[in-house]
């Protein structure tokens, strides 16, 4: 679906942001993108749709080159910006303006979005709160059901309860020949959804795999007194880390200690991957 | 499926940027009807109306233009740049933003016109401009279209100050004309240049030329935005 090789970006010759990245997207997969702010994550959802050109490498999606932003790669694409700009109009222009330009799209699935987050149809988008702006553009960016869909930040400015339906409404929407790529760092609003990580670190991708071959070789769990973890912090219910899975016995992946442990420990968290 | 020209995507285009814009371009236009009425009542039906009418309809001319450009620049700087990600080609993105330019040109004429015939219908005696009398020819009306073109190619370029960038250029470009004709005329003119004859067939020729050369720069500059705004990234 998406394949990058070798890509390095810039927004100044002297400073790079990514650097010879290879990455390659499947169909069907919930991708979490992490990172630390200012890693490029951003950056990079902006290349593989076309809104960026990369300095140097190559970019295919769907086998075409996004930066030329063609119609037959446009309509298989959404992208949803962390910080939305909608226009001055009502939720139901809004959706009027666009859902034409995609034959993909789905009314079955506007009106559930629109149901589950109490949207009206009739109300004013400059008059809504920021939380409620997203609802909107988040509706549009489901109901387009582009095969491939971008979100940066998602959750960002959604309430606990929202935040809650937009996991139900994802979980239920996927198909399996769409692929979503999400940019967080909120990773426990979105810990159920994602079926693979991708860790951004130092203007490389230094962390690529599924959650089923994570938790078949690292452990998520309670540390004990004196035992040596490959990363550990402190929690209200004693000291939680992630160890190498020797017993093979599986355990539920935590996002957050993913991170940090492969932040703190690259090394030895790419040997036990590439043991 | 036409994959770089599609009427019916540049009918979705239009009809986006109608429904977003539609309630401040009903003002704009409610607010040069305004205007319009003014200048008309209180310039009466004197000799120097059509002087007024003229005048009018060159300044509004500009007006709307500016007002366009801004429209363009705006849609071509958004910050997020959801307008590149939109399922149309870039042919027809800008394609439909120079057909816009002409539909704002034209519902400016359209206020025009109306109001005026409507004071000629209500005051027989109110002399009004015909349209050959705002008409200065082609070669004015192709300097004005490439002035047009050059500030609308400012503002697909530049994000800030882009009338500003392009009437600077322009200035730069008549200074620089002006200086080099400043040279050659006179040393014509005095035949202080061994060929002067030779030069006179050239600047005669040259003259003649204008036009289409104006004409040709002004599709270049045209194509030069088309560029631009096919390369357009979120830098």
């Amino acid at each position: 679906m998406i394949q990058l090789t070798d890509v390095s970006f810039g927004y100044r010759k002297q400073k790079q942001v990514l650097h010879s990245i290879s990455l390659d997207i499947k169909p069907g997969v919930i991708y979490g993108l992490l990172g630390k702010n200012g890693e490029g994550k951003t950056t990079l959802l902006n290349i593989m749709c076309g809104l960026l050109f990369p300095d140097s490498g190559a970019c295919r999606v769907f086998g075409e080159e996004p930066g030329k932003r063609n119609v037959v790669f446009l309509r298989k694409i959404f992208i949803l910006p962390e910080e939305i700009n909608l226009p001055d109009v009502t939720v139901s222009d809004y959706i009027k303006m666009y859902a034409p330009f995609y034959p993909s799209f789905s009314d079955e699935r506007l009106r559930t979005c629109i149901d589950l987050f109490g949207l009206d149809m009739g109300d004013a988008i400059s008059r809504l709160s920021l939380g409620q702006k997203k609802k909107v553009a988040i509706t549009l960016a489901l109901a387009a059901n582009t095969p491939l869909l971008f979100m940066d930040e998602p959750t960002n400015g959604l309430d606990i309860p929202s935040k809650s339906i937009f996991r139900k409404l994802l979980g239920s929407f996927v198909r399996e020949d769409q692929s979503i790529i999400i940019s967080t760092h909120q990773v426990r609003d979105l810990e159920s959804l994602i079926d693979s990580v991708v860790i951004l670190d130092n203007k490389e991708i230094v962390f690529n795999k599924s959650l089923d071959e994570i938790s078949g070789k690292l452990n998520f769990r309670t540390i004990e007194a004196g035992e040596e973890a490959l990363y550990s912090e402190l929690s209200p219910v004693g000291k939680m880390g992630v160890t190498r899975n020797e017993s093979g016995e599986k355990s539920h992946v935590s996002l957050e200690l993913l991170f940090n442990a492969t932040i703190s420990s690259k090394d030895t968290i790419k040997q036990i991957f590439n043991a | 499926m036409d994959t770089y020209f599609n009427l019916k995507r540049i009918g979705y285009l239009l009809q986006a940027d109608w429904i977003e814009h539609r309630k401040s371009l009903l003002l704009c236009l409610g607010g040069v009807s305004l205007v319009w009425i003014a200048i008309l009542y209180f310039a009466g039906p004197g000799d120097l109306a059509t002087n007024h009418q003229r005048n009018f309809f060159y300044v509004g001319g500009l007006v709307t233009f500016i007002y366009y450009c801004r429209f363009a620049g705006k849609k071509i700087h958004q910050p997020k740049g959801l307008y590149y990600t939109l399922p149309a080609s870039n042919q027809e993105k800008y394609f439909t933003l120079l057909l816009e330019g002409v539909l704002f040109f034209l519902a400016f004429t359209v206020v025009f016109w109306v109001w005026l015939f409507l004071f000629k219908l209500l005051a027989p005696a109110f002399s009004v401009i015909t349209p050959s009398g705002l008409y200065d020819g082609v070669t004015p009306t192709v300097l004005l279209v490439f002035i047009s073109s050059v500030i609308l190619l400012s503002h697909i370029t530049f994000r800030k100050h882009a009338t500003l960038i392009g009437f600077t250029g322009m200035a730069l470009y008549v200074l620089l004309f002006a200086g080099v004709a400043l040279k050659i005329v006179p040393a014509v003119i005095d035949g202080s240049v061994a060929d002067a004859a030779y030069l006179r067939k050239a600047f005669k020729f040259m003259m003649q030329l204008f036009t289409p050369v104006m004409l040709a720069t002004s599709i270049v500059v045209l194509y030069i935005g088309y560029l631009k705004l096919k390369e357009k990234e979120l830098r």
